[in-house]
């Protein structure tokens, strides 16, 4: 500015120094603004900075819990991992994780780990819950929704229910893995005292972008496990399945051998190189035309195996023969299948059973199936002859037997029955007819005289006239009469079914018909007839005995006569 | 034995086991089974009364004393989040911690200054070195309880310590006794016996705009200043959300005195000074400390430079006084707004770190982030914010170095 003349202030330097002041002023508020606009500036910067800080710690934590999780395929630690991120990483208060179990086909989902519950009442409690698959609150994740959120502003009554159980008056549900599937649920949020110092759940930018690169890392992870234990469980059951085949492989009697098409082994085992008489599987030769060489297979079999290999041709229980180095015969079974890899041929497995010993026995048996053929027709003969012996044996003694039988029954002089023989049929019909109450009558005589026909013409006329008389009789009854010599000149004839008057009529018949016979060299000959009538009460004794006394009677009363035993019929007069 | 302290730390979010491992690693840094002092820092996330009981299960009850922090600082440590305990253990043959409390001190500053000096008077010796106070920062004036206690006390004392703080809630804060957790009150520690205290503070703050004077005020709260009210000017240099983010814009800006000129040459221009609220209505702003028409004060701002100069300056004020003697421990109060609210988490941890590392970085470091610091500036015990108030304790090498102490008058 300009300066004071003679003491006092120039009136242009004044107004000068007015502008200046002015264009100071000016100046001063311009900067004074600008200072007001870079402290603005500044306070925004201070906000974008905590903002940008909080993102990069929580993507840092996410890189960090995403180097892990492709560290491990084990569920457990996957869950461990995403909880620290949860807690640490997200802030907030509690996270639960649901499991689904599909091992047994639970349709539930089970509390699998937790964090943030510090009571152990209150975790124990939370631990228990149990989701039901079929859980209407689940109902939006199945659709595709990835979250479900619930906070104070919500009013679904499920959501509000499962609030009280998993203590949390704010959360949000994340599925995880495929929403057809969902083989996890995770559940995180606050609890209503402890809310204010931990990440709000809303549905702001932040916390949806927060909560869902977890969830898709996490759901990356679980499907990773879940891929793992399938391909786990694959590898074991290969294992199983390799060490299975090993062991059978290995331990089996029959020889297994694979074969590429041309021919090749590509594996053999111990009994299969010891069927074909090698060592061991490494001193096969490596070709199967070189082992049908040395062991003779012939040129037709060779061909036959090799064109089935080459083709694919199944082989089916091909029998044959070769000759081991050792110059043993021996006969094999051999089967093979082919293996294919699409269209082309990728192996061909063979089966080769040695049955050398079997057809051995088979001829062993046969032979000896001959033999038994031969010994049994031998032996078949031989039975003939012996049965044929035996029955003629057999016809004899039956022959024999019956005349000793009817030795033991037969009066040898008349062929009638023998007083032993008359009394067991005696007593048969006796009570055969006192059961059925038939009629029962008995005729007993004797020859008048016979003594002095044996002292006058001697014995053997005396036989004859007892033969010519028992003859007679025997002529004239039936069948069913039992005629008997009851002892020297007396006879029985016992006439069932016949009662008193009829057995009268045939002793009269009897009698007369003896004394009309013209007995050669003895002349005349009469008897004595007592007939009775089996009573009711009589016994075999007593029945006898009354025709014993009619006949007695009748030899009193003069003889050549009949008496009856019962008074009532007409008996003769006296002579 | 001499002293042996250590000091542990915790995240975890169970405050059972917080406390335990935060306790745990104390005794184990200190190599000690039972101490005779515990101090404790936490974040507010935590069930305080949890907290405490498993810290005092851990240290065998040993007498302990603390408060709630925004964040808890330790060995490369600055962590602000919900969910933070740090837990210092001391052990010594040489000094001597005796501890008290007073509660229910809102709107009783004075009669809190006074209650608490006659709780400490019987310990008060010819070998105090210095008092720790935690005071519930939402509702601490510091004038007339510093007037009222060091009045109390009658003899000179530097007081260090800092307000407790929650997590910019405003809501609550908390202080600790040996098992009782409270609010509205005074955790007080008073290290007595053969040691000595080097201290450096640092605000970093820097005035935008030209000077203005109080033209209504009354007790801690500012009317108007330059015949308009506090808040009208003080909308000009924030955003159009000023009035719904308060945090934010009291964060970003602050109100800076005139350093007395006492001890202007120990300090920098300005002490400053945080508005703790405001009223919408009556355009005021309220301090944590008190004012009068006329003052005049500046419309500050933190300056990032000025800071980390501000840290090394501390080292170095610090290094002036002990030497090579390597400290016991040190107790770092720093406040909420020199944390994650103005750096980046790489640049808040590089400058704890390099203050540690200048330091030493096998020492017992224990802190937390306050909603006010306390520490003497030449011979003045003084409210601070937007401050760091660091502290080294450390082992008289001698009776008279025991009595050379910088001390309040």
């Amino acid at each position: 500015m300009s300066g004071h003349r003679n003491g006092s202030l120039d009136p242009k330097d004044e107004i000068n120094n007015l502008i200046e002041l002015e264009r100071l002023r000016e100046e001063n508020e311009t900067l004074a603004q600008q200072i007001k606009q870079l402290v603005k500036a500044e306070s925004r910067l201070y906000t974008y900075q905590q903002e940008l800080d909080a993102q990069l710690k929580e993507y840092k934590e996410l890189y960090d819990l995403s180097g892990k999780l492709n560290t491990t395929f084990d569920i457990q630690s996957i869950f461990d991992y995403a909880l620290e991120y949860i807690m640490h990483g997200l802030e907030y208060e509690r996270a639960i994780f649901f499991l689904r179990d599909d091992t047994d086909d639970t349709k539930e989902y089970r509390v699998y780990t937790l964090d943030g519950y510090y009571d152990t009442d209150e975790k124990e409690k939370v631990s228990k819950i149990v989701i039901n698959v079929r859980d209407p609150i689940l109902n939006p994740c199945f659709d595709g929704c990835e979250h479900i959120i619930f906070n104070q502003e919500n009013d679904n009554k499920e959501l509000i229910a499962l609030s009280d159980k998993i203590l949390m008056s704010e959360y949000v549900i994340y599925s995880l893995g495929s929403h057809l599937q969902i083989p996890a649920i995770l559940i995180a949020g606050n609890s209503f005292e402890n809310a204010e110092f931990f990440q709000r759940v809303n549905e702001s930018v932040d916390v949806l972008l927060g909560i869902g690169n977890l969830g898709e890392l996490l759901s990356s992870a679980v499907s990773n496990h879940i891929s793992f234990k399938m391909m786990e469980k694959a590898l074991w059951q290969e294992k199983i399945a390799k060490a299975k085949y090993r062991g059978i492989f290995e331990n089996a009697s029959e020889g297994i051998i694979q074969l590429t098409p041309d021919g090749t082994f590509t594996s053999c085992n111990e009994a299969a190189a010891d069927i074909l008489g090698y060592p061991s599987p490494e001193k096969m030769p490596r070709q199967i035309s070189e082992v049908a060489s040395e062991l003779q297979f012939g040129d037709k079999l060779t061909s036959r195996l090799l064109e089935g290999l080459r083709t694919g041709t199944d082989i089916k229980d091909l029998e044959f023969d070769f000759t081991k180095k050792n110059g043993n015969k021996h006969w094999v079974l051999f089967n093979t299948r082919t293996i294919y890899n699409g269209d082309e041929i990728a192996s061909i497995d063979g089966i080769i059973l040695d049955v050398s010993e079997r057809n051995e026995a088979r001829e062993a048996l046969q032979r000896a199936h001959d033999e038994l053929e031969i010994r049994v027709r031998e032996r078949t003969d031989e039975l003939a002859k012996a049965n044929s012996l035996l029955m003629d044996e057999i016809l004899e003694r039956t022959r024999i037997e019956d005349k000793l039988r009817e030795l033991s029954e037969i009066d040898p002089l008349t062929m009638v029955y023998n007083r032993r023989k008359f009394f067991e049929l005696v007593t048969l019909e006796v009570a055969k007819c006192k059961r059925y109450e038939r009629p029962l009558s008995l005729i007993m005589y004797d020859l008048d005289n016979f003594k002095k026909i044996n002292d006058k013409l001697g014995h053997q006329a005396g036989d004859s006239v007892l033969k010519t008389t028992s003859g007679m009789v025997s002529a004239m009854i039936r069948k069913v009469d039992i005629f008997a010599r009851y002892g020297g000149d007396e006879f029985i004839l016992l006439c069932p079914e016949t009662g008193l008057s009829g057995a009268h009529t045939l002793a009269k018949r009897i009698k007369g018909l003896t004394e009309k016979h013209n007995y050669l060299g003895s002349g005349k000959v009469t008897i004595s007839v007592g007939v009775a009538e089996l009573g009711a009460q009589d016994t075999v004794d007593t029945f006898i005995e009354k025709a014993d006394k009619a006949l007695y009677t009748a030899k009193k009363k003069g003889r050549n006569r009949v008496e009856v035993a019962d008074a009532d019929l007409d008996a003769e007069p006296a002579a | 034995m001499g002293t042996v302290a250590g000091v542990g730390y915790s995240t975890h979010r169970n405050p059972a086991v917080a406390g335990r491992e935060a306790a745990s690693k104390a005794l184990k840094q200190a190599g000690i089974d039972v101490p005779d002092f515990v101090m404790v820092f936490a974040t507010v996330g935590y069930n305080q009364q949890a907290l405490i009981k498993s810290i005092r299960e851990a240290t065998s009850e040993a007498p302990l004393s603390g408060c709630s922090g925004e964040g808890v600082i330790t060995h490369n440590t600055g962590d602000e989040t919900n969910f933070g305990v740090s837990v210092m253990v001391i052990k010594s043959d040489d000094m001597r911690f005796e501890h008290e409390y007073i509660e229910d001190i809102s709107q009783k500053s004075d009669m809190a200054g006074k209650d608490l000096a006659d709780s400490i008077k019987p310990y008060l010796s010819s070998d105090n070195i210095a008092c720790f106070i935690f005071a519930d920062g939402l509702v601490f004036n510091s004038n007339p309880f510093m007037e009222a206690f060091e009045k109390t006390i009658e003899k000179p004392l530097p007081i260090f310590g800092g307000l407790a703080a929650d997590n910019w809630a405003s809501e609550k804060t908390y202080q600790y006794h040996n098992d009782m957790v409270f609010s509205e009150g005074i955790s007080c520690v008073l290290m007595s016996g053969r040691g000595n205290v080097a201290w450096g503070i640092n605000h970093g703050c820097v005035p935008v705009g030209t000077k203005r004077t109080i033209t209504k005020s009354k007790d801690n709260v500012i009317y108007e200043f330059d015949g308009i009210p506090a808040l009208t000017a003080l909308r000009d240099y924030s955003d159009d959300d000023w009035e719904t983010q308060w945090n934010k814009t009291s964060l970003n800006l602050c109100l800076g005195f005139k350093t007395p000129e006492s001890f202007k040459e120990d300090y920098e221009d300005h002490i400053i000074r945080y508005m703790i609220r405001k009223d919408d209505s009556a355009g005021s702003v309220q301090i944590q400390s008190e004012v009068h028409d006329g003052d005049e004060l500046w419309i500050v701002r933190r300056d990032k430079e000025l800071i980390r100069n501000g840290m090394q300056q501390i080292s170095r004020q610090i290094k002036s006084k002990i030497g090579s003697t390597k400290p016991k421990f040190i107790m770092h109060i720093e406040c909420v707004g020199r944390g994650k609210v103005v750096f980046r988490e790489h640049e808040k941890m590089d400058l704890i770190s390099s203050l540690q590392k200048d330091m030493g970085e096998d020492i017992p470091w224990i802190g937390f982030y306050s909603f006010g610091e306390i520490g003497p500036i030449a011979k003045s015990n003084c409210f601070h914010n937007f401050t760091a108030v660091v502290v080294a304790v450390y082992e008289a090498e001698s009776s008279e170095e025991c009595l050379d102490t910088e001390t309040a008058a």
